[in-house]
């Protein structure tokens, strides 16, 4: 029921990077199709969204190490996520919202505890886990 | 106990100093004003501290009772006014 | 005045410590649970203050002590966010009871 019982890695990827219920929705369709590369307008068919802000949240995933664009493509995504931490993130997050889908829905949307979790977090002296790249 | 109270405020000072270096780095980095707030707060709490130390070892009987009590209002005022105005 | 004062920061750290007992529960980060805690211990070292003003000296030891342990929490809570790192293993070995 609560999101203090989502997994860890789930809340902070929610935290860090997912900022509404659309964008939760691309990175799960592209992280259910691995194999396949998606362009803005196949995401905004398959969802039925404007293209337009698709292009926006492909691009920040991206920036965000969630997704890879197709090389020798400018348009064309993959769901890939830079590091095995944050591919156990995604897929946890893909099973969260399966399952519980009102308590990520309701995460996303108290993200008040991202200004909370900025404020504990400015007290960790090493941040060995986030920027190593 | 002169040393024993120096150290004790000292080390008060200090945390809080300590805390508003950290919460300014978290500001710079983030950007988020409630860490901006609350990093002044424990400044304030600092001086608070130095100032106790001031008063009650370095000139005892010293009137300095009203500039530790406004430094602390201040700080905790500052704090509340972040919390509240920028926690959601 | 001066009473004035220290019942406005008593007052206040009190605010501070349920906002900090609120981010406690929201995001279940012991860290908040510290300093909630040493924000009530300042509100009550002014009340212990108060009390001395009031003639009993014995409490004037006892007072500072509290703002003492007031801060030692705060240095708790940064070496505890420090060590515990990704695993809470700390947590559940402190946690007696099953919850």
């Amino acid at each position: 029921m609560r999101a203090g019982d989502l997994p860890e890695g789930v809340r902070r990827l929610i935290a860090e990077h997912i900022d509404s219920v659309e964008q939760l929705e691309i990175l799960l369709l592209l992280y259910q199709h691995p194999e396949r590369s998606w362009t803005a307008e196949s995401v905004a068919r398959e969802l039925r969204v404007s293209a337009l802000s698709v292009t926006d949240r492909l691009k920040d995933m991206t920036q965000a190490g969630l997704l890879s664009r197709v090389e020798g493509s400018l348009a064309e995504y993959r769901c890939a996520p830079e590091s095995p931490k944050l591919a156990e993130a995604v897929s946890g997050l893909a099973t969260a919202y399966s399952e519980r889908r009102v308590t990520v829905i309701n995460l996303i949307f108290s993200k008040p505890v991202d200004k909370i979790r900025t404020f504990a977090d400015a007290f960790r002296l090493r941040r060995d886990d986030d920027d190593n790249g | 106990m002169m040393t024993m109270a120096d150290a004790v405020f000292l080390l008060c000072a200090a945390t809080s100093l300590a805390c508003a270096v950290l919460l300014l780095r978290g500001y710079a980095r983030n950007r988020v004003p409630l860490l901006l707030w609350s990093s002044l707060c424990f400044v304030g709490l600092a001086v608070n501290n130095v100032l106790l130390v001031v008063d009650l070892v370095v000139f005892p009987g010293r009137d300095l009772i009203t500039l530790r009590h406004l430094s602390a209002v201040v700080s905790v005022a500052l704090l509340v006014f972040g919390l509240v105005w920028d926690s959601e | 005045m001066n009473d004035f004062l220290s019942g406005t920061v008593f007052a206040l750290c009190c605010v501070a410590g349920l906002f900090f007992l609120r981010f406690w529960r929201k995001t279940r980060d012991r860290f908040f649970a510290y300093f909630a805690a040493s924000f009530w211990l300042m509100a009550l070292h002014r009340v212990l203050l108060l009390l001395t003003r009031l003639g009993d000296n014995e409490h004037v030891v006892v007072a500072y002590l509290v703002r003492l342990l007031a801060f030692v929490l705060i240095l708790v809570a940064i070496v505890d966010k420090n060590r515990v790192g990704p695993r809470k293993k700390a947590a559940s070995s402190r946690d007696e009871s099953p919850v």
